[in-house]
């Protein structure tokens, strides 16, 4: 083999890949050749720092953090089915109406009027009282006039 | 890789059947390659460790469909070697520093921190040289580098993870050594001074 020969095998020499005879004629060639000695060499040096040395540490965080990520925290499921959110939310809506119709009928609207305020008001007619048979008139009362005639 | 892939089958038939622990025991033969990989290639601790936990994740997710028909680690390291690309893809859209700019920064640091004898400081400064060097090598040089060097891959396990033929290999393999060696030897040369 000649030097040109040689130096397209020098890797397969690296990689262990070549027969036994090739491997001792280029071993061979090193001793004479100082440009493929050179070569394998300045390779060497390479692969000591791409080697398997370069890999890191083994880590137990990592192992522990993709088992982590691989389930998730179970959240309640939402509600998106169409039927399964009306099956849900028909019968709540339809108490609530229903609800909401009796409140407002039960509920009418009222004058009210504070004991208070009635106790307190300054009645028109001087700080005298008498007893009336009829039902006291709110508005006399404060001070407005009455609207009967 | 491939001298204990008859456990990987059964570890994986295990997950098939449930067993989610048992996934661990995959995560823990492969995380120190697959974070390797990914460190090296993205030049970057902590986006390696990202970018390894998605690559087991991926796997986890596509488990189901793996029915063996390459060795797991080598679907394992499809995965990893995809995700990589996909990664440097993205951030190579967003940054990305010329050759000509690291070698006109690196030439001269790496020329001066050669002189003298290397000691362990000065061999760690290399070795971070030379893994620019080999960042800025093209993508399939790159990648079948590491898979060879740092993983220790024989030519038909890179064959099957690269999809491509024994004599590809081979050949892209010489390719990006003579690669390599021509961009790192102006300071190769100068440490043997
Ligand atoms: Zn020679």
């Amino acid at each position: 083999m000649d030097h040109k020969t040689i130096q397209d095998k020098l890797f397969l020499l690296a990689d262990g890949e070549l027969p036994e005879n090739e491997r001792q004629a280029i071993v061979s060639h090193l001793d004479d050749c100082g440009e493929c000695a050179g070569l394998i060499l300045q390779w060497r040096k390479v692969q000591e720092t791409l080697g398997p040395a370069s890999l890191p540490e083994p880590s137990e965080v990592f192992v522990f953090t993709v088992l982590d990520r691989l389930e998730p925290r179970r959240r309640p499921e939402p509600i998106l089915n169409p039927r399964r959110l009306a099956a849900w939310l028909l019968p709540r809506l339809s108490l609530g109406l229903t609800a909401l119709l009796i409140s407002l009928m039960l509920i009418r609207p009222q004058v009210v009027i504070a004991t208070e305020s009635l106790l307190l008001a300054r009645s028109p007619e001087g700080d005298s009282w008498e007893f009336s048979p009829e039902s006291p008139d709110v508005g006399l009362l404060f001070g407005q006039p009455r609207d009967t005639p | 890789m491939t001298e204990s892939s008859a456990d990987d089958t059964l570890t994986i038939q295990r997950v098939h059947a449930g067993e989610k622990d048992a996934f661990a025991t995959l995560v823990r033969k492969y995380e120190v390659r697959v974070r390797g990989y990914c460190m090296t290639t993205l030049r970057d601790a902590a986006l390696g460790e990202d970018a390894a936990q998605e690559i087991f994740l991926k796997a986890y997710q596509g488990l189901k469909a793996f029915h063996g028909d390459s060795a797991f680690s080598s679907w394992l390291y499809r995965i990893t070697v995809n995700h990589c690309r996909d990664v440097l893809r993205k951030a190579s859209r967003r940054k990305s520093e010329s050759w000509d700019a690291m070698l006109e920064r690196e030439g001269e640091t790496a020329e001066a921190r050669l002189t003298g004898s290397a000691d362990a400081s000065e061999r760690f400064e290399h070795a971070e040289t030379l893994r620019r060097v080999l960042a800025e090598l093209p993508e399939s040089h790159r990648e079948i580098l590491l898979l060879r060097e740092s993983q220790g891959l024989n030519y038909e396990e890179l064959a099957s993870i690269l999809g491509c033929s024994l004599d590809a290999v081979k050949s892209r393999l010489k390719r990006a050594r003579q690669e390599i060696l021509s961009r790192s030897r102006h300071f190769l040369l100068q440490e043997d001074v």
